[in-house]
């Protein structure tokens, strides 16, 4: 048995999770996804029974596959002007009968390629946690300025307003980028309709919060770690990336455990982050799940968190196993390990090119237009 | 002289505003850093997988 993972060695949880398992004695292979380039090339036979090889190595039955951060299906740049868009179209149509094949095979895939496109949809993640009984503010996703206007006339408390993904602006001046989070809206901040129709947002209710709560589903298990700002801002996510957050493990209430594993079984899920507001009566609300959420910063806020070790234990555990991950845990290094050996590094010293970042990404924008 | 027209996106209005300080803090110490995807772009320019 291997683990597979689709990203590249460098992405940040794939680099800790690679090495955690094998200093724990397993084989890990990555794979950064379709493209023309040799190591992420793919065959995908029929002869009569599949067999896919990805890059330089073969999946086999039993092997597990962690769906980590694939890149995009990347055509030969190569390819003819005129053939660039057919290309693109066969890149993807391929790609989705690997991932899609994948779950027809004997392995076991962290998480499925179909349950990942379903829940990433927030709008689908919403209607799933209240039918398994979750709490979750009134909400409204709209590009249509009236129907934006009678939500928060209509909303007896507080709004935020917050995107559908993340987006980062490198300012004009080059002096920081301007970063997408979650706002307060009042009727006052609502500009005229026409801006209203430039991007699609999500509306929501707010959940005056006591404190928020990162909550990382391994499987049958939940860990949940209360974030406390001393800030109360309400997006905690640039303070956490500033050092200005405590984490602390809490239990889960019963009642959300029982909610949110049924939620996973709804949506084919078995690995994610999910994000909870918790009020003044201790209610949870539940926000949004990421079916590839970041968890192993909670490591270093929390050095009894130990979600590295668990993760490890949890992939290599045979699918479904009930098994607390804790008899399990002590097989591989802890996360502090992981960054002594990252840090000693030379590549590792290099600072981050924005610049270079702003073009790559289809996550990062060069601001204009900022005046107004 | 005209103003310019505003036609930036609400997110974009209320983002938040990091100065060069704090996105070297963020993107020096990316493990400390929860972003979802921001932090995988801002780190490793991988997309999330979404390709729809």
């Amino acid at each position: 048995m291997k683990i597979i993972i689709f990203a590249y060695p460098k992405e940040n949880h794939t680099g800790a999770v690679k090495w955690a398992l094998e200093q724990g004695g397993f084989q890990v292979a990555c794979w950064g996804g379709l493209s023309w380039k040799d190591e992420q090339q793919a065959a995908l036979l029929f002869d009569p029974e599949a067999e896919l090889i990805l890059g330089q190595f073969r999946v086999e039955p039993g092997d597990v596959i962690w769906i980590r951060r694939p890149d995009q299906p990347t055509p030969n740049p190569g390819v003819s002007d005129a053939d660039r868009k057919f290309a693109e179209m066969e890149y993807r149509s391929f790609y989705h009968s690997v991932a899609y094949t994948l779950e027809t095979l004997p392995v076991w895939c962290i998480n499925k390629f179909s349950a990942a496109r379903l829940i990433h949809n927030k709008a689908v993640q919403l209607r799933l946690a209240r039918a398994c009984g979750l709490r979750i503010p009134r909400t409204l996703l709209a590009n249509s300025p009236g129907r934006i206007r009678a939500f928060l006339h209509e909303n007896a408390g507080r709004t935020i307003g917050k995107g559908f993904t993340p987006h980062v602006w490198q300012r004009d001046d080059e002096t920081g980028v301007s970063v997408t989070e979650t706002y307060e809206l009042t009727p006052e901040l609502l500009p005229e309709d026409e801006v209203l129709t430039y991007a699609p947002a999500i509306y929501q209710e707010m959940v005056v919060k006591e404190f928020d709560v990162r909550m990382v589903l391994m499987g049958h298990r939940l860990y949940s770690f209360a974030l406390h700002n001393a800030k109360k801002a309400l997006d905690w996510r640039q303070d956490a990336g500033l050092g200005n957050i405590q984490v602390e493990l809490i239990p889960t209430p019963p009642d959300v455990e029982q909610a949110i594993l049924a939620f996973a079984r709804k949506a084919g899920i078995c690995f994610g982050s999910a994000d909870f507001a918790v009020d003044k009566n201790g209610q949870w609300w539940f926000l949004e799940i990421n079916e590839q959420g970041q968890f192993l910063w909670l490591d270093q806020f929390n050095a009894q968190a130990r979600t590295l070790e668990k993760f490890c234990a949890f992939i290599t555990a045979p699918e479904g196993s009930t098994e607390p991950l804790e008899k399990r845990e002590g097989l591989f290094p802890p996360f502090e390990d992981y960054m002594k050996m990252y840090h000693s590094l030379p590549e590792n010293q290099e600072p981050m090119d924005v610049a270079a970042a702003v073009a790559a990404s289809p996550y990062m924008s060069r601001e204009t237009g900022r005046a107004g | 002289m005209l103003k310019k027209k505003d036609n930036r996106v609400l997110g974009r209005r209320l983002a938040r505003d990091l100065s060069t300080d704090e996105l070297e803090a963020i993107t020096g110490g990316f493990f400390t850093n929860p972003h979802g995807d921001v932090t995988t772009t801002f780190c490793t320019l991988a997309s999330d997988g979404d390709d729809d």
